[in-house]
């Protein structure tokens, strides 16, 4: 792996599906893309770590998942954010933001 | 749709969705001009692992893992089908015969009644302090104490009365037939809880006024009238009188005995309760809830104390005994069943231990796989996991072998049975055995699977991954305890099997003082009705024997109430005139016809046999037996002197001349010998029932149908019953023991089979891992027998811990079977030295083999090699 990418941090890969899908059903491929793309090619989601993690979220109860077909015609299962998800992102957006302050807190040079 | 065919489309559309994943992938590759599938499959990574990891979010991985060691296990199982079958029949062999004791167990001890409590069913006797019966330790009860427990005692809901009758004879309907059966009083069912499946039992008004109605044993309604239901309220004739039948007991209803087919209501006369004199019935009660044996037993001692101040004529020195069902009725079998239990026991252990012992080995040598599987992140637990899913195949494979082989074993050991035992008929697999055997076999694999589990979670991967196989080496230690526990055990079971073996041989040598050479025997009971006067009965057992006697090849035909080893026993005190100051000994009652003595071949050392010419006319005489004139007359001559028994508290017969002195003979069994004989001739004290003696030429069963057709040319109604050779009668007595000492023997050897190869294992392990040292040894100039011996004194030096331990063992194990043997001691020398020589020899025997192929080192060979 090259080294200018990052590494998704245990549990904000959950954030981070999450929050891609808020902006509508999208599939697995189509996920890891989003994440990729909006983080500048930053963050790299491994397969490995995506596909047990959208399971995970699913038995949740805080995504489903449909067959569909992508605008290339061909065959993908789609993830949607149910009702229960869409409260776990701003639950998961609150924690990550408290977590990034505090954070920010603690590796700000003592005065 | 069932969870398999949930889970099932669930993996095909995990599948489908990585799939559709690398179409995507591969597509947009391929849209920027990389090599289309290849480019998509790198990108993806590891497909399988993917799938993996995503699997285990559905909380199902840590089962389909099991199910995967288990499939492994199989693999592993289905590659060495040699040592797969080894395993199994080991495992089946111990659980097997571990079942197959234990449903005896659970249906002659646990479940032996088919009444509600058995628990609080007691059987009650009586004992004496007396001289007259200082031979009994207990004896049947007295109808007149009987009334008195009922009226006196707080402790027993109720007390029943039952007289065994050996001889109802049914004619009418059919061919005559004998029916073993008892008057019993009429609250039998109330004190063993149970009710008729037809009809009703008799009442007390009945039992007072002698109802002549009979209440009929399934097995017998079922033979003689064909389950017909309208039987109630028909008549059949019993010893010539007519008896009304009013009901029919359960299947499983037999008391006091298997035999017993027929019950009819206990009438007590007055006089018999008057003279409180008569003891000839056995007595049965139940206990009230909560109440111990020994509480119960100080009420009975002290209701016994007081009739004793009362009637000091008849009960001065009477006392009463309580004994619970259970032991009455399975006696010493209890201690046998046990000893077997714990026999087999030690056999499982053993086959555990073998199969712990060759997992070992094969933990051993698989070292460097399991090291592999701990380098690529294998936890210790997971390991453990893994190599215990990998051997519970052997536990299905082990229980249902062993399950078949106790069928088996159940089906071919029951009728060797002692019939008297209860619970008998029920013998089977039922539901709880099955789950011990279940049981059982899951624990002693997962047991012998833990010793290579708990080693494989131990390796050490630096080191084990750097070593070449050939040097891979573990457990020789435990393998070598476990080999010198298996010795241990197996000479405690060979030593344990050598003790019975003995007391079955001393016994054997016993002399019963009678002949069972061409002996054939039968009961035939006399019709009351039809032969009223005891001068006829007499009559017609001599007219009976004068007409057998006439068969070719048969040389004496007498008579005998009661035969030597049939169960039953007449004991009457006799008094002799002038001596023992008055007192009296307990003597076996015997009335014979002439012909007896010769028949059974009881000499007669001095004086006469009894002949047709002793009549109720003539001189009362009789015979004693050696014993009886030894200790009452010494070196006196007793022809010619008197003697008499007491037939009531002040009442005698009178004076007896005896005329003979017969040999002794042993009549209960061959292991006891409690009283002296005494016989009196048929035609002056008769008796209803009686057995014929037959001393033939041939092959005794041979004559049974010539027998019985003159008997039934003399009386077309006569019932015989019992037919067997003499020789069987003293079998049957020998019956337990033999079963005892075989099957002890039989678990013994089976022991030493698995020690043997267990041993053999070991050695032949020990000696391939020192092959090299061996190589080393001959090329600096040790001779092949050197290194022979190396090995032998291996197998040498284990075999001797093993049997030092088994020694240490055996001693306190032969106390406890103490009660268990005849004539040989606890510490039986010849069992304590055989034993070990035995277990050496094997050891010899299992060694040479791995010894010789050691010698055939050949070091060039060796030393190369690595």
């Amino acid at each position: 792996m090259p080294r200018d990418k990052l590494d998704v941090m245990q549990g904000t890969l959950d954030l981070l599906i999450l929050r891609t899908l808020q902006w509508g059903p999208q599939h697995g491929h189509g996920i890891g893309q989003a994440i990729r793309a909006k983080s500048d090619d930053l963050l790299q989601v491994e397969h490995g770590s995506l596909y047990p993690a959208l399971h995970r979220l699913r038995r949740e109860g805080w995504i489903e998942s449909e067959w569909g077909v992508t605008e290339n015609r061909q065959k993908a299962k789609f993830y949607r954010l149910t009702a229960a998800g869409r409260r776990q992102l701003s639950v998961e957006e609150s924690k990550w933001k408290l977590f990034v302050k505090t954070v920010a807190r603690v590796l700000r040079p003592q005065e | 749709m069932s969870w398999f065919g949930r889970w099932k489309q669930r993996e095909q559309d995990l599948d489908e969705e990585l799939k559709s994943h690398l179409e995507i992938e591969a597509r947009q590759r391929v849209e920027s001009g990389e090599e289309a599938e290849l480019a998509a499959r790198r990108a993806f990574g590891n497909l399988t692992a993917i799938r993996e990891q995503t699997r285990e979010t559905w909380g199902w991985a840590p089962i389909e893992r099991f199910f995967d060691d288990l499939r492994y296990g199989l693999r592993i199982l289905r590659k060495s089908p040699g040592w797969t079958a080894i395993m199994g029949a080991t495992l089946a062999l111990g659980i097997g015969l571990t079942t197959a004791i234990f449903s005896l167990v659970y249906s002659i001890l646990l479940h032996p009644f088919p009444y509600p409590d058995p628990e609080r069913l007691v059987v009650l006797w009586s004992t004496s302090s007396g001289a007259a019966t200082a031979n009994l330790a207990r004896f049947q009860v007295g109808s007149a104490n009987w009334i008195d427990w009922r009226a006196q005692s707080k402790m027993f809901e109720d007390i029943a009365l039952i007289r065994a009758v050996s001889s109802f004879n049914l004619t009418g309907d059919g061919p005559p037939e004998r029916l073993q059966g008892g008057r019993t009083s009429w609250n039998l069912a109330k004190v063993l809880g149970i009710q008729p499946i037809l009809g009703r039992l008799f009442t007390e008004e009945e039992t007072h006024r002698d109802a002549k109605v009979a209440v009929l044993s399934y097995g017998f309604w079922e033979r003689r009238f064909g389950r017909d239901a309208s039987i109630l309220g028909r008549n059949i004739q019993l010893n010539g009188e007519a008896y009304q039948v009013i009901g029919v007991m359960a299947p499983d209803f037999r008391y006091p005995g298997q035999d017993f087919e027929l019950w009819t209501p206990l009438f007590l006369p007055p006089s018999e309760i008057q003279s409180r004199f008569v003891f000839n019935c056995r007595s049965i009660g139940r206990l009230k809830s909560g109440v111990t044996i020994p509480q119960a037993q100080a009420e009975m001692s002290a209701i016994m104390q007081r009739l004793a101040d009362r009637y000091p004529a008849t009960n001065h020195d009477l006392g009463a005994l309580v004994e619970p069902l259970l032991d009455n009725a399975v006696g010493q079998f209890r201690t046998i069943l046990y000893v077997l239990l714990a026999a087999v026991g030690c056999l499982t252990l053993i086959g555990g231990i073998n199969l712990g012992g060759l997992l070992i080995a094969r933990a051993s040598a698989r070292t460097r796989e399991i090291a592999v599987r701990a380098a690529l992140g294998a936890s210790a637990a997971r390991l453990r996991r893994q190599m215990l899913a990998e051997v519970l195949p052997l536990s299905v494979l082990g229980g249902g072998g062993g399950v078949l082989l106790a069928w088996l074993v159940l089906k071919v050991a029951v009728p060797w049975l002692p019939s008297q035992l209860p619970g008998l008929k029920s013998i089977g697999l039922h539901g709880p055995v099955l789950a011990a055997a279940l049981v059982l076999s899951v624990l002693v694999v997962l047991l012998a699977g833990m010793l290579p589990a708990r080693m494989a979670s131990r390796v050490q991967l630096a080191g084990t991954m750097q070593l070449d196989s050939r040097t891979v080496a573990g457990g020789s230690a435990i393998r070598n305890s476990l080999v010198a526990a298996q010795i241990a055990v197996t000479l405690v079971l060979i030593f344990a099997g050598g003790l019975f073996a003995r007391s079955l041989a001393v016994l054997l040598k016993v002399n019963p003082g009678f002949s069972t050479q061409g002996v054939l025997t039968m009961h035939v009971a006399v019709t009351r009705a039809n032969y009223p006067s005891d001068p006829q009965v007499a009559d017609y057992y001599r007219r009976l024997a004068v007409r057998v006697k006439t068969i070719p090849g048969v040389i004496e035909a007498g008579f005998v109430n009661l035969l030597p080893f049939s169960a039953n026993n007449q004991v009457n005190p006799v008094e002799f005139e002038g001596k023992l100051e008055g007192g009296w000994v307990g003597a076996d009652w015997r009335s014979m016809t002439p012909g007896y003595f010769s028949a059974m071949g009881i000499p007669l050392l001095r004086g006469r046999d009894f002949s047709d010419r002793d009549t109720d006319a003539t001189t009362l005489v009789g015979i004693v037996d050696e014993q009886l004139a030894l200790r009452v007359f010494g070196t006196e001559d007793p022809l010619g002197k008197r003697c008499r028994f007491a037939t009531g508290a002040h009442s005698f017969s009178p004076w007896i001349e005896i005329v003979g002195v017969a040999g002794h003979i042993r009549n209960d069994s061959l292991e006891t010998d409690p009283r002296p004989q005494a016989y009196w001739p048929e035609a002056q004290q008769t008796q209803d029932r009686a057995a014929l003696v037959i001393k033939t030429s041939g092959h005794p069963e041979s004559f049974t149908s010539a027998v019985v057709e003159q008997i039934h040319k003399e009386n077309p109604d006569q019932p015989v019953y019992d037919v067997r050779s003499m020789e069987e009668w003293l079998d049957r007595s020998l019956k337990s023991r033999r079963l005892l000492a075989g099957l002890v023997a039989l678990f013994g050897a089976a022991s030493l089979l698995l020690a043997s190869l267990g041993l053999y294992g070991v050695v032949s392990y020990g000696a391939r891992l020192r092959l090299r040292e061996f190589g080393i040894r001959m090329a600096l100039g040790a001779k092949p027998q050197d290194v022979r011996k190396l090995v032998l004194a291996h197998a040498g030096r284990l075999t001797l811990w093993g049997s030092a331990i088994g020694l240490a063992a055996a001693w306190p194990v032969g106390r406890a079977l103490k009660s268990l043997l005849y004539g040989v001691t606890s510490a039986d020398a010849m069992s304590l030295i055989a034993a070990p020589c035995l277990l050496l020899m094997v050891a010899f025997v299992a060694g040479l083999g791995p010894a010789r192929k050691a010698g055939r080192v050949d070091p060039a060979v060796t030393l190369r090699g690595d």
